[in-house]
């Protein structure tokens, strides 16, 4: 449980720091840099290991206050950044940094949402 | 249809996530608690299975829009923020009648205010896409968010009203001020950011930022500003819409 809170603040604190990279490049309305397409990638592959290990804990006996709400999370955890990066793939203008910063929020309120559930 | 217009780039592209997002969150909660525990408020969770059905028309509006067909968004945003405000408004005044929060309660103070600041962000989109409305974005923005100051303290000095004169709680206040505290701060924002779009003198901006203090007078300094020329056409920034740089 520690481990899996731990890993939930790291990927609170990297979705941030993406946040606060693509609202900094909007601000000077640059390109989108496909160095924040792998942050997003890599952003996402925490939120995959986190859902692995969260399923894993579920499915070994733990019980959360409220189950379904913390599989709601868990679940959508891992579809909003490929989502986001989908929708703005043929698009690297300022506007698609506000889509991927908005998706990094999300995903850190979903993260710690987690926290507060599990 | 034209998919290369749905597809363009602009600030349709963030509140399409935005809407998805809320359509997914809205959906999943009411669901989740219709399913679950219908018997404790039904009224409540039927309220958030109604925002998550207009935040899906939401996003079919934006979409819509963004390829050029304007109409039904520009209904739909309307009664968006007529629903969050109504729902926002009675769950305030009457809290007795909501059993557990709903998605539009206290105005989405559970999501940051961000339902309440969604449609006005649509609706500000949806004007600057009307070659009609040639006022720049800026300009309407320091409107609206000056005449939400004002409505904002309209709202606090009620909530005050009910706690100091009437002694019936402090509910009002507790509501009231987050939303005059953010309205504030964003009031502050898109006051420097029309300083420097329209070029005001510094007395300008010393007059702009204190009328933010007094209650109603940031209205008083727009309609002031508006007749005297300080909100009007002028460059807002030396790169135009859609042009950026890619180096560093």
């Amino acid at each position: 449980m520690a481990a899996l809170d731990q890993i939930s603040w790291v990927v609170v604190g990297y979705a941030v720091l993406i946040a606060l990279v693509a609202a900094y490049s909007a601000y000077r309305w640059r390109e989108r840099p496909p160095w924040l397409d792998s942050m997003a990638w890599m952003l996402e592959a925490l939120l995959a290991l986190r859902a692995v290990a969260g399923l894993g804990v579920l499915l070994s006996g733990t019980k959360p206050d409220d189950y379904a709400t913390h599989v709601g999370y868990l679940l959508s955890s891992v579809c909003v950044m490929p989502l986001a990066l989908r929708s703005v793939q043929d698009d690297t203008g300022p506007w698609s940094l506000g889509v991927i910063g908005v998706a990094a929020i999300a995903v850190a309120a979903i993260s710690v949402r987690m926290v507060m559930t599990l | 249809m034209d998919d290369q217009n749905a597809t363009r780039s602009g600030g349709h592209q963030v509140l399409l996530l935005l809407y998805a997002l809320f359509t997914l969150a809205a959906g999943a909660r009411s669901l989740v608690q219709l399913a679950t525990q219908a018997d404790e408020a039904p009224l409540a969770y039927v309220l958030s299975l109604l925002a998550a059905i207009t935040y899906a028309l939401g996003w079919w509006a934006i979409r819509r829009a963004s390829e050029g067909y304007t109409t039904f968004a520009s209904r739909m945003l309307w009664i968006e923020l007529a629903g969050v405000l109504t729902v926002g408004t009675l769950s305030v005044v009457r809290p007795e009648w909501f059993s557990d929060a709903t998605v539009w309660s206290d105005f989405g103070i559970g999501y940051g205010f961000v339902p309440v600041a969604l449609p006005v962000a649509g609706l500000l989109w949806l004007r600057a896409q009307d070659p009609a409305h040639s006022e720049s974005a800026v300009v309407t923005a320091f409107r609206v968010v000056a005449f939400a100051e004002a409505v904002s303290w309209f709202g606090l000095l009620i909530g005050m009203f009910f706690k100091y004169v009437v002694d019936a709680g402090e509910r009002g206040v507790e509501v009231f001020g987050p939303i005059h505290g953010t309205v504030f701060l964003a009031y502050l924002v898109v006051t420097l950011i029309t300083w420097r779009a329209q070029r005001w003198s510094l007395p300008v901006l010393a007059l702009a930022l204190i009328a933010s203090i007094p209650p109603f007078c940031t209205v008083l300094f727009e309609e002031w500003a508006r007749r005297t020329g300080r909100l009007g056409h002028r460059p807002e920034t030396p790169v135009r819409r859609g042009e950026f740089t890619s180096t560093p």
